[in-house]
């Protein structure tokens, strides 16, 4: 991947390189468009452009640094709602459990102790 | 190919409401002591891509006087529904049978509860983790369900690798939840089931382990019933359509220290 450096003069006037303007296609008086990907990260180039492509790199860009990129791109795809209608909650019957008294639970719940090697409460 | 190795037996259509083993996106946390983590400035843009990073405030500005000063560390990502669907409907449920009783038709009783935000507005949810935070088990023991306190989260085309961390559960509010991007199958549903029981009663089921060890066959069922006498019978089916039953112990009048032979309190 090229890259190219230019140094921000007074007052933020900055110039491109002659071999990038040519590559880029950028004539005098075109219209740069700044589209911002990330924090201190920006697409640029003549408009239209960085537009068009700025979806297609931050999903990428995103992608790659996500643990999970598959969830990324649907996200960003929209496919997920985050603020869901989920309102067709259903009825189920309540079920009382069979009433057990305390000294069936105290069997029901009992088993041998297992051997502990707990650092204490330190 | 088994149900933990093969996505189409391992997901299902999300239902139309959240169901236990639905995948969502939403917080989690962890409460720390104050100088466990290194803090941030409060408050902090939300971590984009989710799944990564975390936001780290001390609670209070100084520590109270009745206890230690805590920490609170989200997180903004993957995570699975660990409570059971009776629960996630249990207030919801009384509500409509309430109405009900008070002569409303069903689906009256339905829509009125319905438009109840504060019916169960709490729902236990884990995170979904990569793998490479795993400690102590072996990615193997995970992804097979073997491992205690894990359950695994299989790739898909839709769905990233990863496993859920039973130690990681949290409440949070309802409203917090994205709609389900997969749900589990059902058979992988029951798998849940017993790694959750597993996670939070291991104990108790090892006794189940040791009966199905020494009768030489597995437990595919349990009732409880009760005899004439009210004592405790635990009916276990075994496969193959065996039938166990364990009685509880008759009871059995305690004795009288002072009167027992030899015993001159």
């Amino acid at each position: 991947m090229q890259t190219h450096k230019s140094v921000a003069r007074d007052r933020g006037v900055t110039t491109i390189p002659q071999d990038l303007r040519e590559r880029a296609g950028v004539a005098v008086h075109d219209e740069l468009s700044w589209v911002e990907l990330d924090r201190d990260l920006w697409l640029v180039g003549p408009k239209g452009r960085p537009e068009q492509a700025a979806p297609v790199v931050e999903t990428t860009l995103l992608a790659q640094q996500s643990p999970f990129p598959k969830l990324v791109r649907r996200l960003l795809a929209g496919e997920i709602a985050l603020s869901p209608k989920m309102a067709e909650r259903r009825h189920t019957p309540t079920q009382e459990p069979p009433a057990v008294n305390e000294e069936q639970m105290i069997m029901l719940g009992s088993a041998p102790e297992p051997v502990r090697r707990g650092r204490g409460r330190g | 190919m088994g149900v933990l190795s093969d996505p189409s037996a391992f997901y299902t259509s999300p239902g139309s409401d959240w169901a236990q083993g639905d995948l969502i996106i939403a917080p989690t946390a962890i409460l720390w002591s104050t100088g466990e983590r290194p803090t941030h400035k409060y408050p902090q843009p939300a971590p984009v891509p989710p799944g990564i990073g975390s936001v780290v405030y001390d609670l209070w500005n100084e520590a109270p006087p009745f206890a230690k000063a805590a920490t609170i560390e989200c997180f903004l990502g993957p995570a699975m529904i660990l409570t059971d669907d009776c629960a996630l409907d249990k207030d919801f449920n009384v509500k409509v049978e309430k109405l009900m009783e008070h002569g409303k038709s069903e689906a009256d009783a339905l829509a009125e509860a319905r438009l109840d935000p504060t019916l169960d507005p709490l729902v236990v949810i884990a995170p979904i983790l990569p793998y490479k935070e795993l400690r102590s088990v072996s990615p193997t023991a995970v992804r097979t369900a073997q491992a205690i306190g894990y359950f695994p989260i299989l790739e898909s085309d839709e769905v990233d690798e990863g496993f859920v961390d039973f130690g990681r559960a949290v409440p949070v509010s309802r409203q917090l939840l994205s709609e389900p991007f997969a749900a589990l199958s059902r058979d992988v549903k029951n798998i849940l089931c017993w790694k959750l029981a597993q996670h939070y009663a291991v104990r108790n089921l090892s006794v189940d382990a040791q009966i199905a060890a020494a009768v030489g066959k597995t437990i595919v069922a349990s009732h409880i019933i009760a005899d004439n006498k009210n004592r405790l019978i635990v009916e276990l089916e075994l496969e193959g359509g065996d039938c166990l039953r364990l009685r509880q112990e008759p009871r059995q009048a305690e004795a009288n220290p002072s009167r027992v032979r030899g015993n001159r309190g």
